[in-house]
């Protein structure tokens, strides 16, 4: 026979055994201690945080024969016989593949009938979300009034699926994730009562892949235990896991940091040929990227939580980072995820992720442009007015590089070896125009946090223009006729407008304070507005591109394809110049 | 099978732990296999099933009644489900176009585990394309596979973690394989009696997925037509735009027929060509998929902008992602032919 999994060898038989949830617990305790046990309980929170474990600790409670205060005893018969799953009056039920209503009924029914033994009758229902609607009606009045030896206990992980008149009828006790420490100690004990020894490190990293969840640390532990040898290594946890040594993501970054597009794919080419788990090493690298960006920002290194070394070696970096360059390379990489899930061919994401993050970024700040495929797909664009259809790929940066091979000695990125005929070294690398972003850093007028400010402001636009529109349309239709978002310097967002009226206008208090407040409370920070003039040209401009629009719009070619992608012009551009 | 890897080649790391835990008595009620398709995930599944019941001394041994009957799927105490067997008695076109593993499918599978053993001491569970379950058969399944009767072992094979709900996952010991390496798989070849040239070339292109190299080598024919696609596809970037778009028109119609998998497949060997361009320019020519290219890579690492090369990748990508959320084939090949990275 199959050895019983740990999670429910090492499932918690009375309440001093449970691992954490202490504030369910205490409630719990004086329920019982003072026999003021409601009829219905809900139990939510996450996976593997013991929502299961308590509903049969309190089944088993309200069946123990002990003295009030240590119930659940665990000795009694009436215990034993819930944790063998024997009792007749703990009947627990599996919503999820008994989801309907005659189920329901069934339950209703049977609830009538006085408890055999004890003086409680207890109804656990697991997977409560998956009960059809009928079902979840059909208990209503049975689960507001029962007969008074009835106790239902409702457990769940996803609560927003269970209707608003079942909540309203529970108690709802909600359960929390399991800190990695919490979880690393449990490891410990667990793998001392069975006889083996865990090395430094290896129950931190379980329990931070377990991500708050006992049975996932549990079941990987039991896997390791299964492998044999004492003490378990930190190398066979990682080897299991799939994770990558710290090493590996420091190589990508260094990549990454050196601009060096080789060394970058090397990393990679390394950790696939190493027979790690690309998202796995993806996650990481969004990890150690942002405990840099922490760490850039001036966060106190203690509340990242690193090992000695890993903080050395990050510390190390921080002074190559740019605050604005990581992050787009956050962006870019946590986007990824959904990315790897689906790809059939594993590390190609990442790259090209990686190749983004080196060549220089096509437009203005990341946050401005659509980068959601849906988004892509339901907007063909068709910026190109005016030219052939076929023109290259908008997201191809200007082909700077002169066709001619480069000096051998000019670059002054290290020799890598090549070992297939190129031909010529990388000439978008080699002389990429510096991004925007970072020219905007080197002038040194906004600093990093201003400028994360403003990615923030620009980012959050729309979202302000929307809120605006809920205080008062007038307010809405002032800011869209040319408002822009031009900086944000100390606690002051300076907002460039079109026209002398718009300054008047944003002088007045009524105009001012409740974009003030908005922009406030998007931001996350009390800031005023400072409306400056812009450019009159501005204006002339919108005007001439209506023009050019309308020209445009008469073309034969334009015609044609705005009718077959039933598009709209949203721009014009000159044709691209043809090396 | 006298050799210890069970006859299954890498994942080495994956075989020592279950044959450990079945040695010690230690294995799990439930496992997950996961990882890409052709991995070798089935046969390992079938492998393990087989270690369970074999009765001779070094399980599985291969030749008793027990693993012939198992390998040809008429064991009796070997319950396995999946799309295939969700899609007996339809059509072949229906069965192929079925997305979903449908909550009658897991309820006659969980009614099935409450029999006891015919025969042996175990009893083995498998499902197949698990990632296909739908939300009401993945929930039906949860209980079921936390508290399994003791003499049950469960299997799931996934193509993917992330479709599975983290409940399920967290219920199960997942052994996550990941791409057998390029030399492991050469060396396999090679030892089965393909040429060295040949089994190279093989191995790079299969991408660490074993079970398609096998099937490429014992099926010259679809060897042959796939170089053959390549070498349409490479041409596909000089072609003049009417060309393209009639490739484009055969490809959505090919789409629309259900051939997805045929074109999804195409989709992908294109973008691991652009990506070998990619690895050319960046002079990691040796990791490149197509070894047999290597110099038309090179040429057209010196002919195109790398940032080209990179916009169009970005553009296949999508593409995939397109095709997945239903947007009309036919916009999302023209719109990819009409924005081929142009030489300079």
């Amino acid at each position: 026979m199959a050895a019983q999994a740990l999670y429910r060898r090492y499932r918690s038989q009375t309440f001093d055994e449970l691992i954490g949830q202490e504030h369910i617990v205490q409630t719990l305790h004086h329920a019982l201690r003072d026999g003021r046990v409601a009829h219905a309980y809900l139990f939510t929170g996450p996976r593997g945080v013991g929502k299961t474990t308590v509903a049969r600790l309190l089944a088993k409670a309200l069946s123990c024969t002990a003295a009030a205060a240590q119930r659940p005893c665990g000795q009694c018969d009436a215990c034993r016989a819930v944790a063998d799953g024997r009792a007749v009056d703990v009947i627990e039920m599996d919503a999820a593949s008994h989801t309907s209503v005659e189920d329901a009924r069934e339950i209703i029914e049977r609830v009538q009938f006085r408890p055999t033994l004890g003086s409680y009758k207890v109804h656990i229902i697991d997977e409560v979300h998956m009960l059809s609607t009928a079902a979840f009606n059909a208990l209503l009045k049975t689960l507001e009034e029962p007969p008074g030896h009835a106790v239902f206990i409702l457990a769940t992980t996803e609560v927003h699926r269970v209707p608003e008149t079942i909540l309203s009828r529970c108690q709802r006790f909600t359960f929390r994730r399991h800190s990695v420490d919490v979880i690393a100690a449990h490891l410990h004990r667990v793998a001392a009562a069975e006889g083996f020894a865990l090395a430094d490190g290896a129950a931190v990293a379980i329990g931070r892949a377990a991500t708050g969840s006992m049975r996932d640390a549990l079941s990987v532990l039991d896997q390791l235990m299964s492998y044999g040898s004492s003490p378990i290594a930190l190398a066979q946890v990682r080897a299991l896991l799939g994770t990558s040594a710290a090493a590996e993501v420091g190589a990508l970054l260094d990549g990454l940091l050196a601009n060096d597009a080789p060394a970058a794919l090397a990393a990679i080419q390394a950790v696939v040929d190493e027979g790690r788990d690309v998202r796995q090493f993806a996650r990481e690298l969004v990890e150690q990227l942002r405990a840099l960006l922490l760490l850039r920002a001036g966060a106190d290194p203690t509340v990242l939580e690193l090992g000695d070394e890993e903080r050395a070696a990050l510390q190390q970096r921080v002074p190559r980072l740019r605050m604005a360059e990581g992050l787009r390379w956050l962006r870019l990489f946590s986007e990824l995820d959904q990315q790897l899930r689906i790809s059939p061919h594993g590390q190609l994401p990442l790259e090209i992720a990686v190749l983004e993050a080196i060549l220089a970024p096509p437009e203005a700040p990341a946050a401005a442009r659509p980068r959601a495929p849906a988004e892509a797909a339901a907007t063909p664009t068709l910026q190109r007015a005016g030219t052939r259809t076929a023109a290259p790929p908008p997201a191809a940066p200007p082909p700077a590089a002169p066709p001619a091979p480069p000096p051998p000695a000019a670059p002054v990125r290290r020799h890598v070896p090549v070992d297939e005929p190129v031909g010529r070294a990388l000439p978008a690398l080699e002389q990429r125009p510096s991004p925007p972003f970072a020219d905007d850093l080197q002038d040194d007028v906004v600093d990093d946090a201003a400028l994360t400010g403003f990615a923030l402001l620009a980012a959050r636009w729309p979202a302000i223009l929307r809120d605006v529109r809920v205080r008062s349309k007038t307010l809405q239709a002032l800011l869209n006729s040319g408002v822009q978002p031009m900086a944000v310097r100390d606690q002051r967002v300076i907002l460039q407008v079109a026209s002398k009226f718009l300054l008047t206008q944003f002088e007045k208090p009524a105009v001012r304070q409740p974009v003030e407040e908005i922009i406030s409370a998007v931001l996350g920070m009390a800031c005023t507005i400072e409306a400056v003039l812009g450019s009159e040209s501005s204006r002339d401009s919108a005007a001439a591109l209506r023009e050019q629009m309308r020209d445009a719009r008469t073309d034969p070619l334009v015609k044609a394809a705005l009718n077959i992608f039933d598009a709209d012009i949203v721009g014009i551009e000159p044709p691209p110049e043809r090396s | 099978m006298d050799d210890d890897r069970w006859g299954i080649i890498g994942h080495e790391w994956a075989i020592d732990m279950v044959r450990h835990a079945l040695r010690t008595e230690r294995a799990g009620h439930a496992y997950l296999l996961c990882g890409p398709p052709a991995i070798g995930k089935a046969t390992i599944a079938l492998r393990l099933a087989q270690a369970l019941l074999c009765g001779a001394a070094a399980a599985p041994c291969g030749r008793c009644r027990d693993c012939t009957r198992i390998a040809h799927g008429n064991h009796p105490d070997v319950r396995s489900t999946g799309l295939a067997e969700q899609g007996q008695g339809l059509k072949a076109e229906e069965a192929a176009r079925q997305r979903d593993l449908k909550i009658d499918s897991v309820r006659g599978w969980i009614a099935d585990l409450a029999l006891q053993p015919y025969e042996g001491r175990r009893r083995v569970f498998i499902m197949h394309d698990a990632e296909r379950l739908n939300d009401s058969g993945a929930n039906a399944l949860l209980k079921t596979l936390e508290e399994p009767p003791p003499y049950a072992m469960i299997i799931l094979v996934a193509n993917t973690t992330g479709d599975l709900m983290p409940t399920i996952v967290s219920r199960c010991r997942m052994l996550r394989l990941r791409p057998v390496p390029r030399a492991t798989i050469d060396a396999a070849l090679q030892s089965t009696g393909v040429a060295p040239a040949e089994a190279r070339l093989l191995a790079a292109w299969s991408g660490g997925r074993v079970g398609w190299a096998l099937q490429m080598r014992d099926d010259p024919a679809a060897w042959q037509a796939l170089r053959e696609q390549l070498d349409e596809l490479i041409a596909l970037g000089t072609l003049p735009r009417h060309a393209g778009l009639e490739w484009a028109e055969a490809r959505a119609q090919a789409w629309r027929r259900g051939e997805h998998a045929a074109v999804t497949d195409e989709l992908l060997r294109w973008q691991l060509w652009w990506r070998d361009v990619l690895l050319a320019q960046a002079g990691q020519g040796r990791h490149m998929t197509h070894l047999d290219r290597a110099a038309e890579a090179a040429r057209a690492a010196t002919q195109f902008h790398i940032g080209a090369v990179h916009a169009f990748l970005v553009r296949l990508t999508q593409a995939h992602g397109q095709l997945r959320e239903n947007v009309n084939p036919q916009l999302v090949f023209e719109g990819l032919v009409l924005h081929r990275p142009r030489p300079h």
